[in-house]
């Protein structure tokens, strides 16, 4: 079975929630898919299918790579943090100082996607800093 | 009787004179004339390691002692280079200055320096398993809770690699 053939659920998903300037490409024995979503919650569940085809993903033959469309600066994003307060940093690693927090389900703006795990975010407060992106959800 | 012994005499010694002026003038021919002189050496010397395939080497000559200058890939070169000057008419003598290149350090491809920081920083936070960059893939090893899995794995294809990912020493608990 090709992987394309593998994972054609996976594609006809993302291409149903409204995925864009979609590329699928077969070469060494992985399947590379990039795609733009429109949000974090399509994102996820396509992850979620991804597992379901290949039980945890452990066969380590899909590279998926999904931009989130909405995760742009000036984007309104919910701190979704487990129970505690996100830490603000004043740079984009735990090396960095904390310098405030923000609250759990508290609102902040995306000032810049900084890389993949750190996003330069405002709190309601004005307070400018580096939070685990990881916790931030866009609106 | 004796005047033939005589005779043979006289003619021995003229003989012997001559032999030995041939002797003189053959010596005298060896010391100047048959024996290559330095610049014809210095060209031949030349041209015989670049008929061989060494490139840039000078041969400084003086009364037959040849003295090479040049870079060479290695010592089997360098010893290759002497030995092809000593084959060459009229060399008393080789003396090498020729230098060797140090070996060049294995370079790590700079597409795998990158992925192997990116993959590190990335499973910074995961004290309980190992990663490695082999050939352009990751390879994973070691345990991890299902939550922190699931976010590892949607970080990876963002890294850069376009690699299968060997994650067969992985346990997700």
């Amino acid at each position: 079975m090709s992987l394309q053939a593998k994972y054609q659920e996976l594609i006809d998903a993302a291409n149903a929630s409204g995925a864009s300037a979609m590329s699928v490409n077969e070469e060494n024995g992985v399947l590379l898919v990039t795609a733009k979503v429109p949000n974090a919650e399509v994102h996820d569940n396509l992850f979620e299918i991804y597992n379901r085809i290949d039980s945890n993903g452990l066969s380590g033959d899909l590279i998926m790579n999904l931009e989130i469309a909405n995760e742009v600066a000036g984007a309104n994003c919910t701190v979704t943090t487990e129970d505690t307060a996100l830490n603000v940093r004043s740079g984009p690693s735990t090396d960095d100082q904390v310098i405030g927090m923000a609250d759990k389900g508290s609102s902040v703006t995306l000032l810049e996607k900084t890389n993949e795990q750190w996003w330069k975010i405002r709190t309601s407060n004005g307070l400018e800093g580096y939070s685990y992106s990881q916790y931030l959800t866009v609106e | 009787m004796f005047e033939s012994i005589t005779i043979e005499k006289n003619k021995m010694k003229k003989i012997n004179v001559f032999a030995m002026l041939l002797a003189v003038v053959a010596l005298s021919f060896g010391v100047t004339g048959c024996k290559p002189k330095d610049a014809d050496i210095k060209a031949a010397v030349e041209k015989a390691l670049t008929e061989k395939g060494m490139e840039g080497m000078t041969a400084d000559v003086k009364e037959g002692v040849v003295t090479l200058t040049g870079e060479c890939k290695d010592d089997a070169c360098k010893t290759s280079c002497t030995d092809i000057a000593k084959g060459v008419k009229g060399v008393k003598e080789v003396v090498s200055n020729c230098t060797v290149k140090p070996a060049p350090m294995p370079v790590e491809k700079a597409e795998d320096a990158t992925l192997v920081k990116a993959l590190a920083d990335a499973i910074k936070s995961y004290a309980t398993i190992k990663g490695e960059v082999k050939d352009g893939g990751f390879v994973l090893s070691g345990t991890i809770a299902q939550k922190d899995w699931k976010q590892l794995q949607q970080v990876l294809p963002k890294l850069g690699s376009t690699k299968k990912g060997d994650f067969s020493g992985l346990t997700i608990k």
